[in-house]
């Protein structure tokens, strides 16, 4: 080989100046990179503190290590009991010079053996709320392990540092906390006390056992009682609860008054039953009073098996949030309707209530109306209402039959804590002379002024079909949900304002008619039950891709595999538009006349109509999003739109919902679904 | 034999299996074909590409790493240098970070691997005013920034 010129090799001679900047520092970034790629986390920690510019890549590199990327927006800090554990995210974030401010962060609690081991990550927890600024909190607890004989010692400890991280997440101009999961982290050693019959409204009466627990609060609890405060949560308190122990001193967690005063919280989310129990309950009670709650999200997973308590918690809560506008509830199980509906009541100020049911529940039992207490207001300003459509018939089931006659509703209403708007009930009252609930079937109002709905400003009804876990996807299950939320929201006589052409009250089907649009959302897992006679056709590659003219005869030769129930709905001849009279006679006749196959088609023929009305449909499909654009469901969301008439918008929801981004489907499966939904304007993927 | 020209205006004569150890050239061997005329390299000085193609001439016939390996993302946390390359790289500061930049630039891996682990193995075990120090760099920190981030680190190390 040779090298030209033939340079021997030497050492540059030029010396660096002092003034001239070091070559370290001209580096690209990535070649900095690469170089602290060789670090261990102690080595990229001191490296951090070198300069700015190596505080910023070497506090990335080791956020991204431990599985923060991006911590201005999210932080998720899992803290170990080991205060000698290797560095964290939280280490390395209270290192950074340059993260002043995160939006979300959350503080993972891994499970704990015994309190004082719990003690370090709260203080580090203190400690980065004092030096951060945030905007949402979130407190994880794990579940504690075996008891500890020290824990009176520790709960000295404990409860104060709990007392201010829960002042300095407020301090901090919070505006979202969420608490989830603890499981006995100091609830259980309050017991809730039963009340003698019309004890609830008299003076607590401090009986010598009652000294006795409070020996180390006396002072401050005859103060508090002094002031005959009935709001005091902590009077309320202890009224409710008592010490488990009854040698084990009384634990406070209060709200200072500064946090009190400068709170900025608007949304709370509760997945536990411990914040709602002495000592936090203090707290927590104190600061919903003065904050400005908008939102709850609760869970009804975690509350107390005694109903005496759960009923005493929840009218507690809705007694401190009185300008609650929206209600997400989750983990709802049957059993716990009742008990929610009477809840919901207590928010006349509601706007928007969603409902989420428990993981394990199939959602099918549709309790006892008859435990609603009345009057019921149905919150009358509701603009938006999410929930299996279990839920919604038997929400608005209630809502059309339990119209209270005016007299009555007058009484009660008095007494009712939260009045909820007049114009709402005395609109319905006024129509509505006797019971529409009884049996009566109304029929077009001959009165001179036709009654409102019963809920006039409701905008959207999101109705959720979980085809999950073994339930079936029955279109007349769905039909019927939805007529029963449109014959609730359009009582008898009821004219719509959109269309003042058509004749009140009824369609041609004889179906409600309502402004108010009904979203359906049909969620399935990989069983695909009442669907599950259809198996999709494997394709290769290019037959996925193929043009539009293809693709449709696959579709429609599948579609015939159907089992029988859909394969009638899903004719194409109930799609046409405009829309064809669904009459038995559209459909296939019968081989003979049988009265009860003439019904049924009757009905089928109904269900259809009902569900001609949705113009909204998602469909939650249990794969990915690159899944479902590349058509992976496609057979059988044409055979689901197909039942939708007069489908506008479509859209295909991952069950991923990880990255929110929106696409339109391909255009050949657009064309197809357009042979099916004549009207279908967009469709979506989630 | 390729013709290169440094930014200096040296014109440098090189065998091809010894330079194709720069994956940027090689690859524009392959897209170009045979050429005449020389492959400028606006980036590197003569004086660097002499001490460049000193390392391919030592690891000539030696296999080439594989190309889409990132090294940020290996994982290979060991400072093991190899006995020559540690010689090779006993180059003053300017050189050094020049070697690494060019080694960069020509996307020769293993090069720019052997730079950075010599500049990490340097960094390390010093303290944050050693480094600065040994680099010259500027503590840009505000006082309350260095107060905060001593502060934090004396926590961390009690709690």
């Amino acid at each position: 080989m040779s090298t030209e010129p033939q340079a021997p090799i030497v050492e540059p001679t030029v010396s660096e100046p002092p003034s001239k900047p070091s070559p370290f520092q001209e580096l690209p970034e990535e070649l900095i990179l690469l170089i602290i790629a060789h670090f261990d986390r102690p080595d990229l920690l001191l490296c951090s503190r070198v300069s700015r510019t190596l505080n910023r890549i070497a506090i990335q590199r080791l956020l991204a290590e431990t599985g923060t990327p991006t911590p201005t927006a999210y932080c998720k800090l899992v803290l170990d009991p080991n205060p000698r554990a290797k560095v964290d995210s939280l280490t390395v974030l209270m290192h950074s010079a340059h993260i002043k401010k995160i939006k979300d962060i959350s503080f993972y609690y891994t499970s704990f053996m015994s309190y004082s081991s719990l003690i370090p990550p709260l203080r580090r927890t203190l400690h980065c709320l004092r030096s951060l600024s945030v905007e949402e909190v979130t407190l994880f607890f794990g579940t504690r392990g075996v008891d500890d004989d020290s824990k009176e010692k520790f709960f000295k400890e404990v409860v104060p540092i709990f007392e201010d991280i829960l002042n300095e997440i407020v301090l901090n101009s919070t505006k979202k906390l969420r608490i989830f999961g603890a499981q006995g982290l100091l609830g259980q050693y309050y017991q809730f006390r039963k009340l003698g019959q019309g004890a609830t409204d008299k003076a607590p009466t401090l009986s010598k056992r009652m000294m006795t627990w409070r020996l180390s609060g006396a002072k401050d609890y005859l103060d508090r009682r002094h002031d005959k405060n009935s709001e005091d949560a902590i009077i309320q308190d202890d009224l409710r609860y008592s010490r488990t122990n009854v040698t084990g001193s009384r634990l406070f967690t209060r709200c200072t008054p500064e946090a009190l005063q400068q709170t900025k919280l608007t949304h709370l989310n509760i997945g536990t039953g411990d914040f709602l129990r002495p000592p936090f309950s203090q707290w927590m009670f104190a600061m919903l009073r003065a904050a400005q709650i908008k939102s709850i999200s609760f869970s009804f997973a975690h509350l107390s098996k005694d109903p005496e308590e759960v009923e005493f918690v929840l009218k507690r809560l809705a007694s401190v949030l009185t300008g609650l506008t929206r209600l997400y509830l989750f983990e709802i199980s049957e059993h716990t309707i009742p008990v929610l509906m009477k809840w919901i009541n207590l928010f006349p100020t509601l706007e928007r209530l969603q409902i989420e049911p428990f993981a394990d529940t199939s959602f099918n039992i549709v309790p006892d109306a008859t435990l609603l207490p009345l009057p019921y207001s149905f919150a009358p300003n509701l603009r938006r209402i999410d929930g299996p459509h279990q839920f919604l018939s038997y929400f608005f089931n209630l809502a059309s039959n339990n119209v209270v006659p005016e007299a009555e509703d007058g009484i009660s209403r008095e007494s009712s804590s939260g009045a909820p708007p007049t114009a709402t009930v005395n609109g319905t009252t006024k129509a509505t002379t006797n019971e529409p609930g009884s049996g009566s079937t109304g029929g077009p109002s001959t009165t001179p002024t036709p009654p409102s709905s019963p809920f006039p400003t409701l905008e959207l009804v999101h109705l959720d079909y979980y085809c999950v876990r073994g339930v079936k996807f029955h279109l007349p299950t769905l039909a019927n949900a939805i007529r029963n939320v449109k014959s609730a929201l359009a009582p008898p006589g009821y004219l719509p304002l959109a269309d003042s052409t058509g004749p009140p009250g009824t369609t041609e089907n004889g179906d409600s008619e309502t402004d108010t649009p009904i979203l359906v959302h049909l969620k399935f897992d990989k069983h695909f039950r009442g669907l599950e006679a259809y198996t999709p056709r494997v394709r290769s590659g290019s037959d996925a891709s193929s043009s539009s003219s293809t693709a449709p005869r696959t579709l429609s030769i599948n579609a015939s595999l159907l089992p029988d129930t859909l394969l009638s709905y899903s004719n194409p001849i109930y799609c046409t538009d405009p829309p064809l009279l669904p009459s038995p006679a559209n459909v296939t006749p019968p081989s003979e006349f049988d009265p009860d196959t003439a019904g049924l088609l009757e009905a089928k023929a109904r269900d259809l109509a009902t569900l001609r009305s949705i113009e909204k449909v998602r469909v939650g499909l249990p794969g990915s999003h690159e899944e479902i654009m590349q058509g992976k469901y496609n057979e059988r969301v044409v055979v689901l739109a197909s039942v939708f008439g007069g489908l506008k918008a479509l859209r295909l929801v991952s069950v991923d919902g990880t990255a929110p981004v929106k696409e339109k489907v391909e255009a050949g499966f657009m064309e197809v679904l357009k042979e099916y939904c004549v009207g279908l304007k967009r469709v979506d993927v989630m | 034999m390729v013709l290169l020209l440094t930014s200096d205006n040296e014109m440098f004569s090189v065998a091809e299996d010894v330079i194709k150890r720069s994956a940027y050239i090689k690859n524009m061997l392959e897209d170009v074909g045979e050429s005449d005329l020389p492959i400028p390299l606006p980036n590197v000085e003569s004086n660097v590409l002499v001490k460049i193609l000193e390392y391919c001439e030592h690891y000539r016939g030696e296999p080439l790493p594989a190309s889409d390996v990132d090294p940020a993302e290996i994982g290979d946390r060991s400072l093991d240098i190899a006995d020559w390359d540690q010689k090779y790289m006993a180059v003053d500061q300017e050189m050094l970070f020049e070697i690494i930049l060019a080694a960069n630039y020509l996307d020769i891996k293993s090069l720019l691997d052997v730079g950075c682990k010599t500049v990490a193995k340097m960094m390390k075990g010093k303290s944050s005013e050693e480094i600065r120090t040994l680099f010259n760099i500027a503590n840009d920190f505000t006082p309350e920034e260095e107060a905060q981030i001593r502060k934090e680190n004396a926590w961390a190390e009690c709690r």
